[in-house]
């Protein structure tokens, strides 16, 4: 009788990678025949699409699980809800407050982590002086995805000294290089940017010089998107958005629809409607915006530092959101017709120490098989130092 | 009429099927198209109970295409209706016992039927304990109890 531990290597590296992702772990401490496939090849890959990703939930990162087909379950079989999030105890032993997603490898901060989930590989990237806890990151690559990048600035004026620094990190020479940059806009230093084929998405708004005395209510400035190319490395032009946020209440987000296109969640405070747009083409120097995968959602709650994951197929959208008091983390899954399901995520975490407790960007996930360069370690072993 | 094709279990007993129905499997498409299907396919290694459901699973898929190009002209939600209809119907068809889950997964490797294979390969590990995976594909332990226990750690991150 044919067992399949007789199967060749190619049809066992065939049924795992048609195992959904979830299962990594049972199938890895199956055996170590098994553990090793699993690192050659993605499991979950050929099989069914699984809406994951990465979130900062009170203060700690956890991975997120979205099932928009209705319920997930649990390995026992109860029933979890359509949202299953749990912290990851190994990554909250350190000190992290952000993360960023590109092409399966994910980015801490604020001591800077890159991280290979699936590989279960890690690599510390020291800092050229120190971290500011007004530092904004970036990850991503050149276009032949043969170095991975990282990308730090801080510009603000408003600190007791000015802090201005734009510099650039290669993963393969392990060096951190100035940029030389001029820029024109302002990046609020809570808005994360979204890395799209590589490149970086920044929701940006024209850089305002105020003058003493003048009334900060007065301006109402252009607002855009701002690219990051990591080949050129260098800023892009700016980039049309298909609404206009005048307040500083209106919220606007960003996320990923699978690996090649972003969605901009935008909810004005005033008419407490939200839509969401899909790029159907982005490139650091041109976007356009689909109207077909534009959602809108009539009598939304106010939003409140908001996140969101977007399903393009069944046009359904899981906004994390608080409450209107900033109380209880919330999850809004919304769609057409009116769709809407509101999930309790609990009360919110204070640390008194944060003054921003309630921003939860979520990054969503996709596995690959890109190794952490570590240097002189080429095995591709995880080493930690 | 259509053109039958002959194919024979491993126990010797012939099936005939319509041709549509066995283009379903990749490996016999490129056999017709050799020209080399003349007098019977023996498949010496799938036995009778296998290629029964093998030629079940082909059939219904080749009927659920043409019902589907047929209603090309009206699709939206009838069309997604009967999507529901063939997945709750793959569903169903998977609900056997282990071996003989397992004889299809090799059958549609063999055959090279993708869908199936595919199918089969979801089910098989579904809802299943490690120890249950090891007991029903007898698979022995070689990690040490820390061994395992690193391994579930390393990759709690993913939802298992």
């Amino acid at each position: 009788m044919t067992t399949i531990s007789d199967l060749s290597r190619d049809l066992i590296g065939e049924i795992l990678s048609k195992v959904p992702i979830t299962c990594v772990g049972k199938l890895r401490s199956t055996c170590k025949r098994w553990n090793a496939s699993t690192r050659e090849r993605l499991v979950g890959k050929a099989g069914a699409k699984q809406s994951m990703g990465f979130m900062m939930m009170d203060y700690k990162v956890c991975s997120a699980r979205i099932n928009l087909n209705g319920i997930l379950k649990d390995e026992e079989g109860s029933v979890v809800g359509p949202i299953s999030i749990k912290p990851i105890d190994k990554l909250n032993e350190i000190e992290i407050s952000k993360v960023f997603h590109c092409d399966g490898l994910l980015l801490c901060a604020t001591r800077l982590l890159v991280w290979n989930p699936y590989l279960g590989q890690t690599k510390w990237i020291q800092p050229k002086k120190a971290y500011h806890r007004l530092d904004r990151y970036a990850l991503g690559y050149d276009k032949n995805k043969k170095s991975y990048k990282i990308l730090r600035f801080v510009d603000d004026q408003y600190l007791p000294t000015y802090l201005f620094e734009f510099e650039i990190y290669d993963m393969n020479s392990n060096l951190w290089r100035a940029l030389d940059v001029t820029p024109d806009w302002d990046i609020e230093y809570f808005r994360p940017g979204l890395t799209v084929k590589g490149n970086t998405y920044f929701f940006a708004k024209q850089k305002v010089i105020f003058e003493e005395g003048a009334n900060e209510a007065d301006g109402d400035v252009d607002d855009f998107l701002v690219s990051f190319d990591f080949t050129k490395e260098r800023f892009g032009p700016h980039l049309h958005v298909p609404f206009h946020s005048h307040l500083h209440e209106d919220t606007v987000a960003l996320s990923s629809v699978g690996e090649n296109k972003l969605a901009a969640l935008y909810q004005s405070e005033d008419i407490n409607a939200m839509e969401i747009w899909v790029t159907t083409k982005i490139e650091p120097h041109m976007v356009s915006w689909s109207k077909l995968y534009f959602l809108a959602v009539n009598n939304m709650i106010p939003l409140i530092g908001a996140s969101f994951f977007i399903d393009e197929e069944k046009k359904l959208a899981v906004v994390f959101a608080l409450d209107i008091h900033g109380r209880y983390k919330r999850a809004c899954i919304t769609g057409e017709n009116g769709y809407f399901k509101q999930v309790d995520l609990g009360e919110v975490a204070v640390n008194s120490d944060d003054e921003d407790p309630y921003c939860f960007p979520v990054c969503s996930y996709v596995p690959s098989l890109v190794h952490i360069n570590q240097g002189l370690v080429l095995s591709g072993k995880r080493k930690e130092r | 009429m259509s053109k039958k094709i002959i194919f024979e279990s491993s126990e010797g007993e012939s099936f005939e099927v319509d041709e549509a129905v066995a283009l379903e499997c990749q490996t016999i498409k490129n056999m017709i198209e050799d020209d080399c299907t003349d007098g019977g396919i023996p498949l010496a290694n799938v036995n009778s109970a296998t290629l029964t459901k093998v030629i079940d699973y082909c059939k219904k898929h080749v009927e659920a295409a043409a019902a589907a190009e047929a209603n090309a002209g009206d699709k939206d939600i009838y069309g997604a209706n009967k999507d529901i209809e063939l997945k709750t119907w793959d569903e169903e068809f998977v609900k056997v016992d282990q071996p003989l889950l397992f004889d299809l997964m090799l059958a549609a490797n063999f055959l090279i039927i993708p869908g199936l294979l595919d199918l089969t390969c979801k089910t098989m590990m579904r809802g299943k304990t490690v120890l249950q995976i090891r007991e029903i594909f007898h698979i022995k332990k070689d990690y040490t109890d820390a061994e395992e226990a690193e391994v579930r750690k390393e990759n709690a991150w993913a939802f298992e």
